[in-house]
Parts: structure tokens; sequence; C-alpha cells
């Protein structure tokens, strides 16, 4: 291919990415300027047919195209393809979750990527994995009951310790101060004992059997290392490198520890994307989640009609849902409202406070009678003289 | 201009083919009596009176 | 009072029309449409002059007509209460006269012809005056004021215009010149006196 004739790729009015692909095709090829011409005659007009006429009515198709799938699904929830023992939410509750812009997923799940230092080497990718995932003090020592003297004792397992990469001293301060930050119990005291490995909890209370039990339970319980919603992280070798994958989803706190590769690393939750990465993230998010969950039940939806969904989910900055408390409930027409959920509700309070419905919408104008401001309804004619 | 999409084709044939129905006069001659066969036939030879406006 | 008036409305040009001249035919729809309807708030329509200009043909759904944007110039007859009017009586009748206007008729009702007790001739169609002798009869000229307007646009035959000539200055033709020559008489009267 000629510069030249690559420059005549460029200034086409296409895609970027058919520009690229193009160009990448014919990149060895030796074309003829007769062949060039005729092979980008041939793409353009491919392209001008599949673009879509003014005044079709999209939003009826797109919401027909991903509904009618939709009643072939199956409500099954299968463990993830890739790992055995992890659990996702697929199929149609994964999609209603996803349209409904839920705040939390039933199972949230991270795919965490790591650096290329960290993701070649197996034990770099455990050290990685222990940062993140959930562990408790149980697991770093024995916890026993010590009745007599009224107090919880453990003795922390230095082996572990350096296993872990985590020193007995960070668990011996973390402890204490995570039990009264985050299970919120304060009424008791410890020593510790670095050397020894050894902390003490006494309950305030010195009487009570019943605050010693409890003291116990928030002593095996807390968490010391990794990251708190994070319950579970699984390590694979897919194509070479090492993924983690996770039950449970932090994105920010994540994206802090070191070895993460920050750039591929993904969640399920789109409510924490669009807090930390922004609405655009979330936008290309929802679409990447409703088109795997769709492909993974076998259905092919045209990517186009799903696009358009998201973007109407993110049009005003926030994910909103597309039910009552979210696109459909803020319509201007007071019919449409009505129409869709609520009725009596609705109607009232617009009767209360004078409101006047503009009919510049499909629903009200079919609900009044009139033509609809779509297709062939949306065309304006002038007569020309006829001499 | 002059590439309509379906439904300006739809509309304008449609209007042409009710005002032929209602009395107005032919831009062509034919043998056909149907309006709407004779508005097709008008607007495939480019000389129907109607237009759109664009926005 | 008679207006000359700019005036713009919408035109239907019936689809069997569509081949005719534009100018004419939106004139004669025009003045179909308008001739003798009375408006409240612009008045009643006695003709279109001139069809000033012509906008954009639309076609709307469900009709083959086209509609037209029209500016036009129209002479309209605007009533106002008070004002003083000069008209034509075409019938008498016991309970008063009726005085053409020109596009529609007004009553001068029996009771606000004169202060005088008034009777009518039915032989001669006339109303007579009983002490002056004055009377009203078919075809004369009348000024009066107007003291009553309801103007129904949907019927405008059942419009109902009250006229008074209970007032100096207003009467019947004949009236008027007489009581005009009468006041020269006095004048002429009065210049001699002061000599």
């Amino acid at each position: 291919m000629t510069p030249e004739q690559e420059q005549v790729i460029d200034n086409e009015t296409l895609p970027a990415k058919t520009k690229e692909q193009l160009k990448k095709f014919l990149s060895e090829k030796n074309i003829s300027d007769d062949q060039f011409e005729e092979i980008i005659e041939r793409v353009n007009s491919e392209y001008m047919s599949t673009r879509i006429e003014a005044c079709e009515a999209v939003g009826v198709i797109a919401a027909q195209s991903i509904g009618e799938p939709g009643t072939q699904m199956t409500m099954r929830t299968f463990h993830y393809a890739g790992v055995a023992e992890i659990n996702v939410t697929l199929g149609l509750p994964r999609l209603i979750e996803i349209m409904d812009a839920r705040k939390e997923p039933s199972t949230p799940t991270m795919t965490i990527y790591l650096e290329p230092e960290f993701g070649a080497d197996r034990d770099r990718a455990r050290e990685v994995s222990w940062q993140i995932e959930a562990a408790t003090l149980q697991e770093f020592g024995d916890i026993t009951i010590d009745m007599q003297d009224m107090q919880v004792v453990v003795h922390l397992n230095s082996a572990v310790c350096e296993k872990r990469k985590i020193p007995v001293g960070t668990i011996i301060e973390t402890a204490p101060r995570k039990i009264r930050e985050r299970r919120h119990y304060r009424d008791f005291e410890h020593e510790s004992d670095e050397k020894e490995g050894v902390i003490n909890f006494m309950p305030k209370s010195r009487e009570s059997y019943q605050n010693l039990f409890q003291l116990a339970e928030h002593v095996r319980k807390v968490i010391v290392q990794g990251i708190d919603d994070i319950e579970r992280v699984v390590v694979r070798k897919e194509s070479g490198e090492y993924i983690l994958y996770t039950e449970g989803s932090n994105l920010k706190d994540v994206f802090d520890v070191e070895g993460v590769d920050t750039r591929r690393t993904r969640t399920n939750n789109i409510n924490e994307i669009s807090q930390v990465l922004g609405i655009e993230a979330a936008r290309n998010a929802i679409i990447h989640e409703a088109v795997s969950t769709l492909n993974e039940q076998g259905i092919l939806v045209d990517v186009r009609h799903i696009m358009l969904v998201a973007d109407m989910m993110c049009l005003e900055g926030e994910v909103k849902q597309i039910g009552r408390h979210g696109i459909a409930g803020e319509k201007e027409s007071v019919l449409s409202r009505a129409a869709f959920e609520v009725t009596v509700n609705h109607l009232l309070d617009a009767a209360v406070a004078n409101e006047v419905d503009e009919l510049s919408g499909v629903t009200e104008n079919v609900i009044v009678g009139q033509p609809i401001q779509l297709g062939t309804g949306d065309v304006k004619l002038i007569a020309k003289p006829m001499n | 201009m002059q590439s309509y999409t379906r439904y300006e084709r739809a509309r304008i044939i449609g209007a042409r083919a009710l005002q032929i129905s209602m009395g107005a006069p032919l831009l062509i001659t034919t043998e056909k009596c149907d309006p709407l066969e004779i508005a097709i036939e008008e607007f495939q030879q480019n000389i129907i009176p109607i237009t759109v406006k664009r926005k | 009072m008679y207006y000359r008036m700019k005036l713009s409305d919408k035109v239907r040009v019936p689809p069997h029309r569509l081949g005719e001249a534009l100018d004419k035919v939106i004139l004669d729809v025009l003045q179909e449409q308008l001739e003798g309807s009375i408006d409240k708030e612009i008045g009643i329509f006695i003709g279109v002059t001139k069809v000033l200009n012509i906008g954009e043909g639309e076609i709307i759904p469900g009709d083959g007509a086209v509609f037209y944007d029209v500016d036009f110039e129209a002479l309209v007859l605007r009533l106002s209460l008070q004002e003083v009017m000069e008209g034509l009586v075409v019938e008498t009748t016991s309970f008063g006269a009726f005085v053409s206007l020109g596009p529609i008729d007004a009553m001068l009702h029996v009771s606000q012809i004169s202060d005088e007790y008034i009777s009518f001739d039915e032989k001669n169609s006339r109303l007579i005056c009983q002490e002056s002798k004055r009377f009203i009869a078919v075809g004369e000229p009348i000024r009066s004021r107007l003291v009553t307007l309801s103007l129904n646009e949907r019927e405008p035959r059942d419009s109902k215009i009250g006229l008074t000539m209970r007032q100096s200055g207003l009467g019947t033709g004949v009236w008027l010149e007489d009581d005009m020559n009468k006041e020269k008489e006095k004048e002429k009267g009065g210049e001699r006196g002061s000599q």
C-alpha cells in the first residue's frame, strides 16, 4: 500500500476502527489504483448501508432487540466459566441487575491483573493476593479463652506471619484497632508482648462470661490483613500470566495495592467503577457486562442497541436505572409516567400542581390518538408549486 | 436531497395518492386507475410536487 | 367604523384546485371563507381586497389539501358601543324599525325613536310620532347611536345590534334637515333682533 493510498483512507469519512482495519489489511499487499478505488467504494457503500435512517424508532427497536432474547434466557446460576470455585450471577438475573443499576451486585467479583514483574512470578502473585484477601486473626495463631483470668489469649504463629509477609508488630497494632473501628466493640482493654507474639484481651466488666465470649468472637473474626470486602482470592495462570479472581469487590483499595495493574483490572460492580473511574468508564462497563451476560447464554445482540441503553442510563453523569426511579420516572410528560407505573399518584399530583403536558413524546400521543413523532410522523411535507 | 429516507418516501407517495384520490390534477399520462399506483409512478419519474422540509 | 386591515390566516387549498394559479385560488378561497363572517375581535368582514404574501404550502397527515400561511388586506366593519352610525331603513314593524348598516342590520326599537308616543301606520308602513307628526318610513336615511352590541360568531344572522335616536343630532334625514333649518332661522332672527 502506498503512502498516497494511506492518505486517501485517512481522509474518508469512516469510523476510526474501520480505517485501521482497512489499513492493517492492505498494509502488506500491493494494490493497483483501480483495485484500490473499487475497494474504497465498496467499503463506503457497505458502511452507508449499515447506517440508520433519520426518523427511525431506535429506542423501540433497541428495547425489542434486547427484550426478545431476554425471554429466551434462563434463570440458572452456573459457576463462572473460567474459575470453578467462584460463583457469579449469570443470565437473566444479572441482566436485570445491570439494567436496574443496582448499587451492589449479588455476587461482586473482581478480575485483578498484575504488573509484568508480579504476573510472571507465582510467589509474587501470591504475595499480592495475601495483601488483598481478607484474613482473620484466626489464621495467624491460636486463640484461647482463659476463663480463670477472664481474658482472651492470642498466640501468634510467627511462621505464618513470615510466610504472609506481615510483621508481628503490625498485627498486634491492627487487631485491637480494627475491633474498635470496624466491629464497633470498645468494651475491652488489651496488652501485648511483641517478642513472644502474644496479645491478651480483657473485657471491661470482669464478671460477665457473656461479654467474654462476645469478645472472643470479635477477636476471632477481626480482619487484620487484606481488604475487608474481599472475601476470597483465587490465583490462576492464564495465557502465561498469573491473574487474581476475587469474591467481593473494592476497586479503590485494590488499586492502592502494589503490583496491581490498574489499567486492566476490572470489577463487575458498576457503581464502584462509576465512582472510582468515572461515568464514561461506567458506560463502557455496562456495555461490557451486558454483552458478556448475553453472549454467555449464546445470544448475540448488535452492540449498538446495548450502547443506546448504556448511553441513556449514563446521560446525566450518574448511572440511573431504567425503571420508575430513574429514566422512566423523570420524563416530563405526565401521561407517559402515569402509563408506566403508579398511575393514580402521578395524575393526582399533576392535577394539584396544574401541570401541562406538551404531548411531544410517543406514549402520550398514542394515548390521545394523534400521529406520533417517529417514522413517517416526523416528516414535514411542503408542496412545490405545480407549474 | 434527492435520496429520501424510507419514511419520507412513504409519506410523499401517500400524500400524493390522497391528493389524486381527492381530485387533484395529474402530472403524467398513464393507463392506471389506482391513485396509489399513479402516485408511485409519479415518484419514480421524480415529478411529484411535494418535497420534504428537513431540520 | 370601516377599516382596511392587514391580517394573516391559514388558507386551505382543496386538492381539486391544485392545478390553478395560486394567487387566484387563494383569493377565491379566502373570499369564500371570510365574506360575511364575524370575528368578535376584528369585526364584520365585508371582503378581501388584496393578497399580499403567500407562505410555504404545508401538507398535514390525513388531508390531501395544501395549507398556506397568507397575509392579506380586508375591508372590515368594526362596531363599538356609543358609535354614531348612518344607515338605511329597510323594514318597519309595530315594535320598531330595521336599519341596514351595510353588511348587517340593526334594530331601532320603538321606545328609542323619540320622547313622544309612537304609533305604527300599517297601511303606509310608517312609524309616526303623535305630537310632532314626524315619521320614519322605509328607505329613509337614519343617523343613530349604537347602544347594544351582541355579535354571534357562529350564526351571524343571530347577532343583535340596538340603536337609539333619542338624542339631539340624531334622527332621519328629513328630521335633521328640519332641525338645521330651524337653527338657521333662529340665528337670523336673533341677529335681526339684536340689531
